[in-house]
């Protein structure tokens, strides 16, 4: 196994609106982190950590990285911000990663945060639409809702589908989000309530579109030859890919496939050397119900206009034969920007270790993230499997 | 209403407008000008920008905005006009004197457009909680953004737009060749309704007023694509497939200013054998 690095611990908060803080959330998701290394691990042996965060509402933009490190009790430690938008949890494991690879680290930790709901409305939408194009989008009364709901259209429109398939993805996500504890939404939808509900940008309606959540998650990450010392079951990261696209959709020559997911899907999946097939299922990013259509064409699993039929079919329930995203997703879990990429992570832990409990996808052994900032303009797969 | 003489551009009217003492009316004329010698020599002042945007200012006084501005939609000069009021009118003189610019430009004192104008007059002063584009960023811009000025590169042929002096293919930035691409006839290849709540703040006012807008990514020439707000049609009333024309009109205010870039309309007339 080429992997260079590998999970030894992993800590999740819960999503949802919340009364704690950032810095309460990160120092929450990095105790449990802790608590969860087998053999344990002393604060004094992480070598280096990275922060994930947008920043959301304007708390601690910059510098923010140095929160992390007093909450880890390590004031001190070199700690470095990663800011990818939605994406930024993916980019951060990257980092981390790199940082192992190249020997100038044993140990790394990787925290992603977002407090978002004491944000006053108006300015929480203000923020909702910082990361796209604000030079063209945003002028033309675009948030992300907006530019999914553009592609959305197009999608449909392409491939002669209709909105049930959207609403399939929801009521999917919010039937996994129930049986996790952590999530955001814990209620199962009717397809009907998904489709009657408000229309936020058509096609796509209020529940078609995550929520806007708090929470942090948190990842111990040591390199893959002195993972044994931590525990005897470390989830190896087998493949790293990332991409990136223009920002603004216009600029792009197609509008319904990610160049940014696919680059980064191909660099993951000849990293690790792997067949599509002997994945045991996917957490992708599905900040939009469109986007886990999206999703499943650019990393591989269906043709132009095949995800739609995919997910009607119910092969990506969790008891299908390709299950995606058996937390719940961005769309129940909850969706706090910078701790979503790290979340994903912290559920394959689980998952591969036989730890997930009712969600638990029975047998699995690899599994792989798409982490997505905005509307495609970055992207990071990774490829896990078993130890 | 008399015309103070005009202004060089915008961003000049802009300044002399927002130079007034608070409550002291005027207005900013924002012009399209399909070519030269089109307008009347009382709206050209002394920049025609050929194939560009006019801005002028009328200070002062009170009464209507000028027949060939209200007319402007329709009037033969070729003039599709936005118009309005830079600054809320004081209030002593009688009756309104602005015409609002988010549906077709009437006649100066529908009520529903003079409802709208007083109420966006309000948010002008307000500090934006929008992404901001500060004004250098969006005078830069006006070249794309209010005629749709691309770049040609001669090294690969190919055509950037928006315009940042550089080749999007090859990188080249060696003579590259303005060209301006098409403003009317353009083909729709996605469109979506914002509902309420789904807009960025700086659009709050808009939908107060106005409700649900609707949003398209439209193709200009091939391969050359852009995001407009749908103008002067029921939102939902555009559809992939369809070809739009754009004017120009007012974005929101940023810096105690209205921001201006195109919107698509419905295509006035077809040209033949289009549906
Ligand atoms: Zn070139």
């Amino acid at each position: 196994m080429g992997a260079k690095a590998a999970i030894v611990g992993a800590g999740h908060t819960r999503f949802g609106a919340l009364d704690a803080g950032p810095r309460a959330l990160l120092r929450n998701a990095v105790d449990a982190a802790f608590a969860s290394v087998d053999r344990g691990a002393e604060r004094s042996v992480v070598d280096e950590a990275y922060l994930a965060s947008l920043g959301f509402g304007g708390w601690q933009i910059g510098n923010s990285a140095a929160v992390l490190a007093e909450e880890l009790g390590q004031p001190g430690l070199p700690t470095t911000h990663i800011e990818n938008a939605c994406a930024s949890g993916g980019f951060a494991i990257r980092a981390a990663v790199a940082a192992l690879g190249s020997g100038a680290a044993d140990l790394v930790l990787v925290a992603g945060v977002e407090k978002m709901t004491d944000v006053p409305s108006g300015r929480r939408r203000y923020w909702l639409g910082v990361s796209g194009d604000t030079e063209w989008e945003r002028l033309a009364g675009l948030t992300f809702a907006g530019v999914y709901g553009l592609i959305a259209s197009r999608y449909l429109s392409d491939h002669r589908v209709g909105p049930e398939a959207l609403a399939e993805v929801a009521v999917k996500n919010h039937e996994n989000g129930a049986l996790n504890p952590n999530a955001h939404f814990r209620k199962v939808l009717r397809s009907d309530q998904v489709l009657r509900a408000p229309r936020v940008a058509d096609p796509l309606g209020l529940y078609d579109c995550c929520p806007v959540s708090d929470g942090a998650a948190a990842l111990l990450l040591a390199r893959a030859d002195l993972a044994r010392r931590f525990t005897d079951t470390p989830v190896y990261l087998e493949g790293l890919g990332a991409g990136s696209d223009h920002l603004a959709v216009q600029e792009r020559p197609e509008l319904t496939r990610f160049v940014a997911s696919r680059r980064a899907a191909e660099a993951a999946f000849r990293a690790a050397d792997v067949d599509r097939g002997r994945i045991s299922f996917l957490e992708v990013h599905d900040c939009f119900t469109i986007a886990e259509l999206l999703a499943l064409e650019d990393l591989g699993y269906a043709a132009p206009g095949e995800a739609a039929e995919i997910t009607l079919s119910g092969a990506t329930r969790r008891t299908g034969r390709l299950p995606v995203n058996p937390d719940g997703g961005l769309k129940a879990k909850g969706h706090p920007i910078g701790a979503t990429g790290v979340s994903q992570a912290y559920e394959v832990f689980l998952q591969l270790r036989g730890a997930a409990g009712a969600r638990q996808v029975p047998g699995a052994t690899r599994a792989l993230t798409h982490n997505v900032g905005g509307a495609g303009a970055t992207a990071t797969v990774t490829i896990f499997a078993a130890g | 209403m008399r015309s103070e003489g005009a202004a060089k551009g915008l961003v000049a009217a802009l300044d002399r407008a927002a130079a007034l003492p608070p409550g002291n009316p005027s207005v900013v004329v924002l012009a399209e000008m399909p070519s030269r010698g089109s307008l009347p020599s009382e709206v050209t002042g002394n920049d025609p920008r050929p194939d560009g945007a006019v801005a002028f200012w009328f200070g002062e006084g009170g009464g209507t905005l000028p027949l060939s501005l209200a007319l402007a939609g329709d009037a033969p000069t070729g003039l599709a006009a936005a118009a309005l009021i830079h600054r809320a009118h004081s209030g002593r003189s009688p009756g309104p004197r602005w015409v609002g610019d988010w549906g077709p430009l009437q006649g100066t004192t529908a009520g529903t457009s003079v409802s709208v104008a007083r109420t966006l007059e309000g948010s002008l002063a307000a500090v934006s909680e929008g992404a901001y584009v500060p004004r250098p960023r969006y005078v830069e811009n006006l070249p794309s953004r209010w005629r749709f000025m691309a770049e040609e590169c001669p090294a690969c042929g190919t055509t950037t737009f928006p315009a940042r002096g550089r080749c999007r293919r090859c990188g080249g930035s060696e003579g590259l060749l303005s060209r301006r691409l098409p403003r009317d006839d353009a083909l729709v290849i996605a469109a979506t309704v914002i509902g309420p709540g789904g807009q960025p703040t700086e659009f709050d006012p808009q939908v107060a007023s106005l409700g649900p807008y609707e949003v398209v990514l439209a193709e200009l020439a091939r391969g050359q694509r852009v995001t407009l707000q749908v103008a002067d049609a029921a939102p939902g009333s555009i559809r992939i497939g369809d070809r739009v024309d754009t004017l120009l009109r007012r974005l929101y205010p940023q810096e105690g200013e209205w921001r201006y870039g195109r919107k698509a309309v419905p295509r006035r007339s077809p040209a033949p054998g289009r549906t």
